[in-house]
């Protein structure tokens, strides 16, 4: 009784996990934001905001979440205040149009249809995060979450700990049995 | 019973037509964060990369204690609540939590309790800690005092009221307390803690930890703690110092891909002094004494007052001496035809050793003698049979009793007795050495393997060795554990939790025949005296539950645990749970459980012998020294209690939370103590009955400052009668003001109603107290933290609790100053 009637046939997750991926993702990206430095020629004036642009349709509070990890902690990058730009999927000129001044970070929700590779054309200095382990090894992105065997995992491509700038900090590495590290393809 | 559901059920009602209607307004939206979801990425914002990595999507209902819908009523506390506070160890910070009543006895002891009608006992929750099951099957309880970690490998306590979820095993009857270590690579670095009371209480624990390879790590600690010599209620000196020194170590490696292992152990020793109340223990039946020697005072009375008397001998008419003589007869007579009348109870033999001391005895001896040369021969020679014929010298050992003695204690037993009453017992204690040492290692390798099953097997060993020098009775236990543990989702929306136990546990139990019980020519019996056939014992339990999303806002859990044991037999324990988000800030939960606690070894298995009665053996004209013996109760079942709590969680914004749960529990076969010279048992099963409520509340009323508070209501019956071993009505307040970045300002205030602790002849009332905490913070810019602190700041002292049968008196719970030290990794 209990495993028949009343479970839904199609298997999705529920809404309230798929907040808390949402929220999961968020802090890890507020940790992240810590952990990785620009060159200054990437990064604003001082009067100006840094901007983190998420693309992509809302569908698990990630996008709030973050604006209230921001602002309950106060985290700047390299001292400059953070703005949070979203734009769904239906907004791809708006998008463009940010993404050609160079945000800091962008960040691909699941249902985005923008392309990472295109948008590393476009904003070649920004830290590109996206969802699953492809976005790395396929997009070319810098950092994925991966949700896996009821966890969501930080995966990071081993160009992002190398380059110059953005650049994550190398203690991450440290943590290898926590975070994977992998090479784009 | 009906009255109680239906108050429980207009509670509910109340609730969801009322105040949780008015919250309805808001509902849940796809988008926009409800204020439990803002004060949960407040927590997630505190943990590091790999803590994140550990936090589980689907939740395990009755596990995962932070959960906001979680359906239970849950505290938890950090390890800053306890450096914050002042507290010198997680028993002290247990005080704060709504529900739980703890009190202190000796310097050495805090006692823990919840939810009512166990007294001052932990016997009635499951304790774990470090992942092991703490409890002693000797006493069915657990030292927390002894069983404690440094705070700095504490990551958290949680505190579940009621029998919680499935999951748990049997004896979490009236909760569950668990508590977690850190990851030893969370330890990094060098920690220290001091902690000095002006009193000369000190506690200082050292923390180390460091990194093997790139996924293995490891910590070893060290801790010391000086317990203070305390005062007694009366003044007189506790005689409650002594030392516990700890040590410990956990190895933790990263096997593979969510393959983790850990490995920890430690051991303690404890020295300290424990009393015996002996003032109840050496008795006397006065019955054969006063009947004889009224029997001679009615017979010296009738010749006195014969009309036949030779008036030569005694005439009172002209000889006011003689006068005096009869009417001191004629009183004594009186008296002691009242004391015979009275269905004379055996008394302490100090209250029987002063009636044979009575001034009025010894003098109508005097003047009897002084005149014997007017009365006639027959009456002289029974002269010296005009006695209280008291315990001969040489029938017990009187030189140990005379090494014991410690001025007189209040028996209001004696007040019964209309000659006796407002008398006062002699006070007898001995004091022994009670020691406890103990060792155990812990290992838990869990992984989650691609079917997304999260699983665990934990095995541990356990030695305790516990000598209760003072009651002559020292058992070693040696305990092995074996569990697995798993959990997987099933379709969308159900995770299955299963996993199965067993337990061996070795035993090795001697007494000892104290010397102040030792009497000659008598058969010697030990106050303990175990029985020798129970000295295995094996355990296998099992546990199925469901955690069932019903829907986006209900979540269900439908468990049951089953279990074989030697002591308990076979049980079958179900529970289901439910929570229902009924809007973005209002979550109403609701469950029912059937749960067992294990009757102890103690209650079973173990005769008590502590009262030795002397009579008159009118056979052989001698005294005779018989034992009271309370026999183990080997027919006391299992404990089996069904358990119904509401709850209403309210969160208006991420920075208050309001919570409260109510609860009903219905036990049969609870097991108490039953101490009366009638009772066979030492123990028997009683019906009882609890029910009560907490509120709490947490509010961050900015970001300098923050304040909690909590209110329980508890109330018992025993075989229907009201029971007042528990405060009915706790409280507290705590208030944390940031005064600066480094700086804060703390403020406890505990409030206990009054508490009446039972005992054989002298039952104490500790009186509702009130204790003021405050205390100041500074820390530094780098990790360390100095602490002061003022506990009891209200009065001098007050009592709190005190072990009954046992001890003569409370001890004091005196104001004292705290100076602390923190190094943090």
């Amino acid at each position: 009784m209990l495993f028949t009637g009343l479970t839904p046939i199609a298997a999705k997750t529920a809404l309230e996990e798929k907040r808390r991926i949402g929220r999961v993702q968020a802090t890890y990206l507020t940790h992240l934001i810590n952990l990785t430095q620009w060159d200054k020629a990437h990064l604003p004036k001082p009067s100006q905001s840094a901007k983190v642009v998420i693309l992509g349709d809302k569908e698990n509070g990630f996008t709030e979440s973050l604006e209230f990890l921001l602002e309950e902690s106060g985290i700047t990058i390299e001292g400059n205040k953070i703005d949070i730009l979203h734009f769904a999927n239906d907004d791809k000129a708006k998008a463009i149009e940010a993404l050609s001044n160079k945000p800091q970070i962008v960040f691909f929700l699941a249902n985005s249809t923008h392309l990472p590779t295109k948008i590393r054309e476009l904003s070649p200095h920004s830290l590109i995060v996206g969802i699953g382990r492809k976005f790395i090894t396929t997009s070319k992105g810098d950092i994925a979450f991966e949700y896996t065997r009821n966890r969501v995992r930080l995966v990071i491509s081993r160009q992002v700990l190398t380059r110059r700038s953005p650049k994550l900090n190398s203690q991450i590495s440290r943590l290898r049995s926590v975070v994977e590290i992998v090479r784009r393809n | 019973m009906i009255i109680i559901i239906s108050r429980l059920v207009a509670f509910c009602l109340f609730i969801i037509l009322g105040a949780g209607g008015i919250a309805y307004s808001e509902s849940n939206s796809s988008t926009a964060l409800t204020p439990f979801e803002k004060a949960d990425l407040k927590r997630l914002l505190d943990l590091e990369i790999s803590g994140l990595s550990q936090v589980p999507v689907q939740g395990v209902l009755g596990y995962e204690q932070e959960y906001w819908r979680n359906p239970a009523s849950v505290h938890v506390i950090r390890p800053e609540d306890i450096t914050l506070n002042g507290y010198l160890n997680s028993v002290e910070a247990l005080r704060g939590v709504p529900g739980m009543h703890v009190s202190r006895g000796l310097a050495y002891d805090n006692f823990a309790s919840m939810r009512n009608f166990s007294g001052f006992s932990t016997q009635k929750f499951l304790g774990k800690i470090g992942g092991r099951e703490v409890s002693q099957l000797m006493l069915g309880s657990a030292n927390y005092s002894v069983d404690d970690y440094p705070v700095a490998v504490i990551d958290r306590i949680e505190v579940i009221r009621g029998p919680g979820a499935s999951i748990w095993g049997t004896n979490a009857v009236n909760g569950v307390l668990n508590l977690v270590t850190k990851h030893a690579g969370d330890t990094q670095g060098d920690s220290l803690r001091l902690a000095i009371q002006d009193n000369g209480t000190f506690l200082g624990d050292y923390v180390h930890g460091g990194q093997i390879s790139e996924d293995s790590f490891y910590r070893v600690w060290v801790r010391d703690q000086e317990y203070a010599e305390g005062t007694l209620d009366s003044g007189s000196p506790a005689r409650d110092d002594g030392h516990l020194r700890k040590a410990g170590f956990r190895f933790d490696k990263n096997l593979g891909s969510d393959l983790n292992l850990y490995v920890a152990g430690g051991f303690a020793t404890r020295r300290v002094e424990h009393v015996l109340d002996l003032s109840n223990r050496l008795l006397h039946d006065p019955s054969k004494p006063v009947s004889d020697l009224s029997s001679d005072m009615i017979t010296l009375s009738a010749f006195l007052s014969s009309p036949g008397i030779n008036p030569t001998f005694i005439n009172p008419e002209t000889n006011p001496s003689h006068k005096a003589l009869i009417d001191q007869v004629q009183a004594l007579n009186s008296k002691l035809a009242l004391l015979n009348a009275t269905a004379l109870v055996p008394i302490p033999l100090s209250v029987s050793q002063q009636i044979g001391a009575s001034p009025d005895l010894s003098s109508l001896k005097g003047v009897l003698s002084s005149i014997s040369g007017s009365l006639p021969p027959s009456l002289v020679s029974a002269i010296p049979s005009l006695n209280y014929i008291l315990p001969s010298v040489g029938s017990y050992p009187l030189s140990a009793w005379a090494t014991n003695t410690n001025g007189s204690v209040n028996y209001p037993a004696l007040d019964a007795v209309p000659l006796l009453s407002g008398m006062s017992a002699g006070r007898f204690e001995r004091y022994g050495e009670m020691t406890n040492d103990s060792a155990h290692i812990v290992s838990k390798i869990d992984g989650i393997t691609d079917f997304d099953m999260e699983w665990s097997l934990t095995g541990s060993l356990d030695y305790t060795d516990i000598n209760m020098g003072h009651l002559g009775y020292e058992w070693e236990q040696t305990q092995y554990n074996l569990s697995f543990d798993a959990n997987f989702p099933l379709a969308d929306r159900h995770r299955i939790s299963y996993g199965v136990a067993t337990q061996h546990t070795d035993l090795d139990v001697r007494s000892e025949v104290l010397d102040i019980f030792q009497f000659p020519g008598e058969i010697s019996k030990p106050i303990l005296d175990y029985d020798q056939s129970f000295t295995k014992f094996d355990r296998y339990t099992g546990y199925i539950q469901d955690s069932i999303s019903l829907t986006d806002e209900i979540l269900v859990s439908v468990g049951a645990k089953v279990e074989e044991n030697e002591l308990a037999g076979f049980g079958f324990q179900p529970g289901v749970r439910a929570s229902w988000m009924a809007n973005d800030q209002n979550i109403f939960w609701a469950g029912y459980a059937k749960t067992h606690r294990q009757p102890s070894l103690r209650e079973r298995y173990t005769d008590l012998t502590p009262i030795w009665v002397a009579s008159w053996d009118t056979d052989t004209n001698t005294t005779t020294w018989s034992s009271k013996t309370y026999e183990g109760g080997s027919s006391l079942d299992r404990e089996e209690m069904d358990a119904y709590e509401l709850g209403w969680r309210l969160r208006p914004s991420e920075d208050l939370l309001f919570e409260i749960s109510t609860y009903y529990y219905d036990t049969q076969n609870a097991v108490r103590a039953a101490t009366s010279l009638t009772s066979v048992n030492a123990y028997e099963a009683v019906d009882a009955e609890a029910y009560g409520g907490e509120l709490s509340i947490d509010w961050h009323a900015s970001d300098l400052w923050r304040l909690r508070g909590g209110y329980s209501l508890a109330r018992g019956k025993v075989d229907g009668v009201r029971v007042y071993d528990f405060p009915e009505n706790t409280a507290s307040l705590s208030s944390h003001f940031k005064y600066s970045d480094e700086v804060t300002f703390i403020q406890n205030l505990f409030y206990s109603g009054e508490t009446k602790i039972p005992s054989d002849y002298n039952p104490i009332t500790i009186p509702s107290h009130l204790r003021l905490d405050l205390g100041v913070v500074w820390q530094t810019n780098g990790d360390w933290e100095i602490g002061l602190f003022g506990r009891d700041l209200l009065e001098s002292y007050h009592v709190e609790t005190m072990y009954p049968g046992v001890d003569v008196e409370p001890a004091r719970v005196e104001r004292t100053f705290i100076l602390t030290l923190l190094k943090k990794f």
